[in-house]
């Protein structure tokens, strides 16, 4: 059991701060800078600006690179942040559903919350979970890179575009869709820097998932390296060869509008253009020395709006997750065909509406296949409120990444349950992480 | 646990209530989604599924699925926590927790309004339109069309929540840290230091979107001056991007 570690000489330390200078009202709580606790990145990082790479605003596109002299291995994360096709969404007039960093990247973006705090798999360690697994994970000690995501094309797309406002009463905005070549510039930048490895994971999450799956290949193409890891966080490319799939209509969507015809062509020969989704085939069935994986929530309510709320109008909650999880069932079938592709996906976390599984930490982003409701005799058992139970064993994101970057392939998928929401514990931080992030 | 148990079944038996718990409990799954490779063939043969690897904590099995699981125990590293000795421990812990103390410390706090855990539907209910409320302005902020007014509410409703919500945990941390089981320790220091973090990037977040709020008024007016002269030239910077890309 942890020891009581008290705040109150450090947060109450109230400091005349950031708040003022920004003319905000400063609130009786104001808290100092200097009240900051670890549990981010604290990486040596270099920025890099190749010259002809560009944010939607046509301004400069910029990724980080942390290079540990000790290591020959390195993870490779994707940042997220929705995506655009049109007016609408590129303009930000759908609030969320847009895409990320319209008017381009800070220089300092590195030190920003997200970056920092982006995902255990990058940091090596997770702040969430401390005295257990901050010096553990996997990763560890790997060199990394934050490629930002400032495209909103999932970090693919290869077309500058004038959208118009169909009510015409804002101006025409430009968006350089220039993902594909940022991507590629960077991977080309990262040959010549970091030259022979041994292991690389390509991760993402969200928008950053579905860099992960659609350039691995790329990666491959380009990176001269002995193992390769590819860990799809909620980014999934679901199956859909025809309209009768339910995510048909947003990959016919923003093929056009990203001109990916151009860049899909570089994609492995099994790849089919007419289903995006075999992407996730013809990588794994490529490079079947590698080890490829996919996590997200079963009640994924984020990327689940994205996918369906646009095409299918007037649906309920409800109505999207059941699309989300026919698409879900269509990925698992498709993967159950391919020896190195696993999987873990859990039910629900109340964090981000249940969007991205190795976000921030991985408190809450364990799968427990057996879990059950209480039993009888159960029911009087503290905290009441749980009414769920796991009788066999929680099979941790660190354990996942562990196994995987050892080379196993997991096929773990909770069945529905409510045990985060009625933890005592997450119930009560889960809603403020969400708050905060 | 097992003691719990036993306690729990004369506490039953004695009350003459088992039955009604009974029919409460009773269902060990409800009907709907169930794990999709309980219902699929799967590649992995049999000898496959005996192999082993290596890994940082220690030894797992190369291939594993919910199958397996659901069918037999399968061992992973000792490190991973037991999850019956988590749950006591969980359980012992949140018994000694009195939110309702914390609480009656900090009784304007927004973090009983916004995020507390509450089957209360009155405040279910203000706290989604309140949420609504703040995604319709976050909207327009990234749509450039908020007004000052509307962007400064805005942030100044972010700071008093962090703030706030800053509050209750240190409290809960100062008044339980010593009997919370590490995940929820560390799940509520994370959630300090997120919102510690956050309190740090507000204002210049504001500045942003004020600054945001103005270029776009002056692009406005700049196209409403001439709209087909100003769509000519986006048309032609696009163009010669997009020859830059090879796409033309």
């Amino acid at each position: 059991m942890i020891k009581t570690k008290s705040f109150s000489s450090r947060v109450l330390k109230t400091t005349i701060g950031l708040s003022l200078a920004a003319g905000m009202s400063a609130g009786v709580h104001a808290v100092g800078i200097e009240d900051f606790v670890d549990g981010g990145n604290n990486f040596a990082w270099e920025r890099v600006e190749i010259p002809g790479t560009k944010c939607s605003d046509g301004s400069q596109y910029k990724f980080w690179l942390y290079d540990n002299p000790a290591s020959d291995n390195v993870v490779i994360s994707y940042e997220g942040g929705g995506a655009c096709w049109d007016y609408e969404s590129c303009s930000g007039a759908l609030g969320i559903l847009g895409a990320a960093n319209p008017n381009g990247l800070a220089d300092d973006y590195i030190n920003g919350m997200q970056a920092q705090f982006v995902s255990p798999i990058m940091n090596g360690n997770d702040p969430g979970l401390p005295f257990r697994d901050r010096e553990n994970l996997a990763t560890n000690g790997w060199d990394a890179v934050y490629m930002p995501y400032c495209t909103g094309d999932v970090h693919v797309g290869n077309n500058v575009k004038v959208y118009d406002d169909p009510t015409g009463v804002n101006p025409p905005i430009t968006f350089h869709h220039n993902g594909y070549a940022n991507s590629t510039a960077a991977l080309d930048y990262l040959d010549d820097r970091l030259g022979t490895l041994n292991k690389v994971m390509i991760t993402g999450f969200s928008a950053g998932g579905v860099a992960s799956s659609a350039l691995y290949h790329e990666v491959r193409q380009r990176l001269d390296f002995t193992k390769g890891y590819m860990l799809n966080d909620s980014g999934p490319l679901f199956p859909a060869p025809d309209a009768s799939y339910n995510s048909h209509q947003l990959h016919q969507t923003i093929t056009t509008s990203w001109n990916m015809d151009s860049v899909l062509a570089n994609m492995p020969a099994s790849f089919d253009i007419n289903d995006i989704g075999t992407a996730n085939s013809a990588a794994a069935q490529l490079y079947t020395q590698d080890s490829f994986a996919y996590t997200g929530y079963s009640t994924d309510f984020n990327f689940s709006r994205f996918s369906y709320e646009r095409f299918f109008p007037n649906m309920d909650q409800n109505a999207i997750l059941t699309k989300w999880r026919e698409d879900q069932s269509n990925l698992v079938a498709q993967l159950n065909t391919l020896p190195n592709f696993g999987y873990i996906i859990p039910w629900n976390r109340p964090i981000n509406d249940s969007h991205c599984s190795t976000i921030i930490t991985f408190l809450g982003s364990h799968a427990c296949p057996s879990i059950r409701k209480k039993r009888w005799y159960e029911s009087w058992e503290w905290p009441w409120e749980q009414s769920w139970k796991c009788p066999g064993t929680f099979y941790g994101m660190s354990a996942f990444l562990d196994a995987f970057v050892a080379g196993s392939t997991w096929r773990l998928i909770e069945p529905q349950n409510s045990y985060n929401l009625e933890d005592p514990g997450m119930s009560i931080y889960g809603p403020l992480i969400s708050d905060a992030i | 646990m097992k003691d719990n148990k036993k306690m729990s079944l004369a506490v039953v038996m004695a009350a003459g209530v088992g039955s009604a718990v009974w029919f409460m409990n009773v269902s060990d799954q409800p009907q709907g989604f169930l794990p999709v490779t309980e219902e699929l063939s799967h590649a992995v043969t049999p000898d496959l599924a005996k192999e082993e690897v290596e890994g940082r904590a220690g030894t797992y099995p190369k291939f594993l699925t919910t199958e397996d699981i659901t069918s037999g125990e399968v061992t992973l590293p000792q490190n991973e926590v037991d999850p019956q000795d988590a749950y006591d421990a969980k359980a012992e812990a949140w018994a000694k927790v009195d939110m309702t103390e914390i609480r009656s410390k900090t009784q304007s706090n927004l973090f009983w309004t916004m995020a507390a855990p509450t089957k209360d539907t009155l405040v279910l209910e203000a706290r989604d339109a309140k949420r609504a409320a703040l995604k319709a302005v976050e909207t327009k902020m990234m749509a450039r069309h908020a007004s000052e007014e509307e962007i400064r509410d805005y942030y100044s409703y972010q700071l008093q929540l962090s703030e706030d919500y800053i509050e209750v945990i240190t409290l809960l941390l100062n008044e339980y840290g010593d009997v919370l089981p590490e995940e929820d320790y560390s799940g509520q220091t994370l959630a300090r230091t997120l919102h510690l973090s956050k309190l740090q990037e507000l204002p210049l977040q504001m500045t942003k979107a004020l600054e945001l709020r103005e270029d776009f008024k002056q692009t406005r007016t700049l196209w409403l001056t001439d709209k087909a002269a100003y769509r000519a030239k986006l048309q032609a910077e696009a163009d010669e991007a997009n020859r830059a890309l090879g796409n033309i």
